[in-house]
């Protein structure tokens, strides 16, 4: 899902920018000192996942775990998402730095969503089913809204979307299922097993 | 069987990840000239693979001085058909056997990528360790 150099108009770079630093803001001052060690730990969870490749028929995909970290971290998920995108462009040249806010915009908007829309339902939730539904909503809303935040982009930019657009959906669709499966999975079992995980997120206003 | 150097990319991954460009030899290639001697350029090129005669395998335009390279990958029939929108349309079959498919061949061995990814995990852990200390020494202030 990372967009790599050369692609995106410079408005579109910048304005991306400024906003990914606005979200990043108010990441940071929503972040406490007890959610650190869980930022931490999502940030490189971000980091690590996207090198797993799995293989699902023609192309191979990674997890990306944005609507795991939108319900775990709420606003904090900006500057975690920034940490580990800065860190897979730098190591292993995925995006790139120019594109970073683009990219940080892309992964993050998604996961701050999940927060507001899906995280008073995950509170609320007392059934390992509906906790379930949640968690998988989460992954297929992530996932949806980064689809949704690259087709912008390429909008903004000028690009013809019809070239590309059926094939990243078609590969998007394994990816889309899969971090279905696995963040509910993840969200079932903090749930079970460490439920302050998910309880001590709080919200900014 | 001519044999240059080729430069493609090469990505595992239909996703937007990092794309790397290996320079590797080897390759087939064809020149396509008209009768007069000049170069076909950047006319359309296709590859019909063997037992795909319908699909093209590789498309693509010649250079502007009429080249186009492709690597086999199996042994056969290779089909090349140039056409240069002007009513000119040359095709050209190219037998591979199996001796040249391997000998050409070049396999770009995957990175070992878990040095690159401790090297991260570090700079994660150490980045929060001094965010958890400023805030810890911002709230001591707080306090006194």
């Amino acid at each position: 899902m990372h967009i790599s150099e050369g692609i995106l108009s410079t408005p579109v770079l910048a304005g991306g920018g400024v906003i990914a630093a606005a979200g990043v803001y108010v990441g940071l001052r929503s972040l406490n000192d007890e959610d650190i060690p869980k930022t931490a730990m999502m940030t490189a969870v971000f980091f690590t996942a996207s090198l797993v490749q799995v293989p699902a028929g023609p192309v191979s995909m990674h997890l990306v775990l944005n609507g795991l970290m939108g319900l775990l971290l709420g606003w904090s998920a900006f500057p975690s998402i920034l940490i580990a995108l800065t860190l897979q462009a730098v190591i292993f040249r995925y995006g790139g730095l120019t594109v970073l806010g683009v990219n940080t915009l892309i992964m993050a908007c998604p996961a701050v969503l999940v927060h507001i829309l899906l995280s008073p339902f995950l509170r609320m939730a007392q059934s390992r089913a509906r906790v379930l539904v949640v968690g998988a909503c989460a992954g297929l809303l992530g996932i949806a809204g980064g689809m949704a935040f690259v087709a912008l982009a390429f909008v903004l930019t000028g690009r013809s979307m019809y070239g590309v657009a059926g094939l990243f959906v078609v590969t998007h669709i394994p990816v889309l299922l899969v971090e279905g499966v696995f963040t509910a999975a993840m969200v079932s079992f903090l749930w079970r097993m460490k439920p302050e995980l998910i309880e001590s997120r709080s919200y900014v206003t | 069987m001519p044999a240059a150097l080729a430069f493609v990319v090469l990505s595992s991954n239909a996703q937007a990840h990092g794309v790397v460009a290996h320079t590797v030899e080897g390759g087939v290639g064809v020149r396509v000239e008209y009768d007069s001697g000049h170069p076909v350029a950047h006319a359309e090129a296709r590859i019909f693979a063997p037992e795909m005669p319908e699909e093209p395998y590789q498309s693509g335009f010649t250079d502007v001085k009429g080249f186009f390279m492709f690597f086999p990958s199996k042994p056969g029939e290779w089909r090349i058909e140039i056409d240069d929108g002007m009513g000119h349309r040359a095709v050209k079959s190219i037998l591979m056997d199996e001796e040249s498919v391997l000998q050409d061949a070049v396999t770009v061995p995957s990175r070992n990528r878990w040095k690159e990814t401790v090297m991260g995990l570090l700079v994660i852990i150490a980045l929060f360790s001094i965010l958890a200390f400023w805030m810890s020494r911002t709230r001591i202030n707080e306090k006194a």
